[in-house]
């Protein structure tokens, strides 16, 4: 109930005091030799037709969901909940943009993957990450090494270790990457090792940094996300059926 | 009291038409003023005398610009043949009759006849109007139209011709009935034919009496013009013939009055009680009073309406 239309919520007065005018005025008919004749205190209002009762609920229904149309409110009705994420999906953040559908005692549960954010996420409910260690499933990329001391770079790629695994190719091709030692080699270790990563950060994009494992404390003064449109469909189709319905009862009672 | 009114128009009142040719059912069908006025008129002008007031008279006054619908014959052909255009030589007329047509357009003129559908009073008193409209207009008088409605006053000035007839055709067509009469002060305004002697023809219900509409005719008798008032009924409202239930004042806001067949007597009562003070200061002030019902046809009450000059 943040949107300032929730106070256009008094038109609905509109439609009752509307029948209730109709209804009065519906009673006497103009007569222009009326003051010759004496005067009757009105009386009582006959009885109401089934129609016009549903017609003034639809009315007022109708009002209704306009307002709620044009406040676009979210509705918490999700508990507790667990959140199933492959690798390159953003849970945290997706949850975030939803937060309003939670109940605000629900608890969160994360599994799988998660990408560490650069800044701890601040959200209004605990969040439990569960981040296991993702299988590690071997990368295998191709090298086609040029330039000179190609015997010593084909040592050096075949020794190299772990979740990524090069093949050194003989000729360049359209899936290798060119690697082209300098023409001195370095002199120890660590410069072999400096030059190897500047020559990764140049052609691969670096590895996702996984969340360790942690339970995120629910933070109650954390900034709510509008979320927009999450019922606007939903209410658009109520209006247009109420809309069809009060049309057609409005010419049910007219005959 | 000698009436104002010309002879001419005597006679046509005195030619009575064997047949109808238009009746109230009629006139509920159609909106076109100009096509009822001919055929009520077919029954009733046929063979209106010329009169001396009509043409040109014999002191000379101006040259005016042709206009479609003049008499061939009062164009001056010498001038045509030196200036290349029609002049219309216009001279002092014999009779300075104006015909003033007075319209109360109020809410309660709204009033339905209740038996012929889409007949109402607005447009029975319209359809006289125009009819007197068009008779002056044949006679050669200068004619005017003043319609009251909701609190304004809307005022056609005097004038002679066939233009001048759809004018006022124009301005009756556009009376719609709403609100109520104008106040004294601007009805007195409006209504000061001092200069000439008028004829003055006032369509109304007169349910308001006395009511600055009243006041203002009965002064105008007073200052010697003849004014003749028209007052409209529904046959429902002569014989309190109503459906049982709850009516509202069109022209007095809140309040709502009860209709039931045992409340006819008083009913009548009460309208002879209004209409009898209606009538006998009418009569005290010399002013005819001719009461019509709407559905009886448009020719007979208008050659009663102008019958009644011959009685004084």
């Amino acid at each position: 109930m943040t949107s300032l239309w929730w106070w256009a919520l008094p038109v609905l007065l509109l439609p009752i005091w509307w029948h209730r005018q109709r209804r009065r005025q519906e009673q006497a008919t103009p007569l222009a030799t009326a003051r010759f004749l004496p005067k009757s205190a009105p009386r009582r209002l006959r009885a109401w037709r089934w129609v016009d009762v549903v017609l003034l609920l639809l009315r007022c229904l109708l009002l209704a969901t306009l307002v709620a149309w044009l406040a676009d409110p979210v509705i918490a009705w999700r508990g507790d909940t667990v959140l199933a994420t492959g690798s390159d999906r953003d849970a945290i953040g997706w949850f975030r943009a939803r937060e309003a559908e939670w109940k605000p005692d629900a608890k969160i549960v994360v599994t799988g993957p998660q990408a560490m954010a650069a800044t701890q996420p601040r959200l209004r409910h605990q969040v439990e990450l569960r981040t296991g260690t993702p299988p590690q499933e071997p990368v295998i990329r191709h090298v086609a090494v040029v330039g000179g001391h190609a015997a010593v770079w084909r040592a050096m790629f075949a020794a190299i270790d772990g979740p990524v695994r090069y093949v050194v190719d003989a000729a360049p091709g359209p899936g290798s990457v060119t690697w082209q030692g300098p023409a001195t080699l370095p002199q120890d270790a660590a410069a072999a090792r400096a030059l190897f990563e500047s020559w990764q950060r140049l052609h691969y994009r670096p590895a996702p940094y996984v969340a360790p494992p942690q339970v995120l404390a629910a933070d109650p003064s954390a900034p709510v996300e509008h979320q927009a449109g999450a019922l606007r469909d939903q209410l658009l189709i109520a209006l247009i059926a109420l809309f069809a319905l009060e049309r057609g009862l409005a010419h049910v009672r007219k005959r | 009291m000698v009436s104002q009114l010309p002879t001419s128009w005597l006679r046509c009142a005195a030619r009575s038409g064997s047949t109808e040719l238009v009746s109230s059912s009629l006139l509920a069908q159609t909106r076109n003023l100009d096509l009822v006025i001919r055929h009520v008129l077919a029954g009733l002008g046929h063979g209106i005398h010329a009169g001396v007031e009509r043409g040109a008279g014999v002191e000379f006054s101006e040259y005016r610009a042709y206009v479609p619908g003049d008499e061939w014959r009062r164009v001056d052909w010498k001038l045509l043949a030196r200036a290349d255009r029609y002049y219309v030589r216009e001279a002092e007329r014999d009779s300075h009759v104006a015909v003033w047509l007075v319209l109360d357009a109020t809410a309660s003129m709204a009033e339905p006849s209740r038996s012929i559908d889409g007949l109402d009073k607005l447009t029975y008193a319209r359809t006289i109007l125009a009819c007197v409209g068009a008779m002056a207009q044949r006679q050669g008088d200068a004619f005017g139209l003043v319609v009251v409605s909701d609190g304004r006053i809307r005022v056609t000035p005097a004038a002679r011709g066939p233009r001048q007839l759809h004018r006022v055709l124009a301005q009756l067509e556009q009376a719609v009935p709403a609100g109520r009469l104008p106040d004294a002060a601007a009805l007195h305004s409006a209504l000061h034919f001092a200069r000439s002697p008028s004829l003055i023809v006032a369509a109304s219900d007169f349910l308001d009496w006395p009511s600055p509409l009243s006041e203002a005719l009965l002064r105008l008798r007073h200052m010697r013009h003849d004014v003749r008032a028209l007052l409209l009924q529904t046959q429902a409202e002569v014989e309190a013939d109503f459906a049982n239930g709850a009516y509202r004042d069109p022209e007095q806001g809140e309040g709502q009055f009860g209709f039931d067949p045992s409340l006819q007597g008083v009913y009548a009562a009460a309208r002879d009680a209004h209409f009898g003070v209606v009538k006998a200061q009418s009569r005290q002030h010399d002013m005819p009073l001719f009461a019509a019902r709407i559905e009886q046809a448009p020719g007979d009450v208008l050659r009663g309406l102008l019958r009644q000059a011959g009685r004084r």
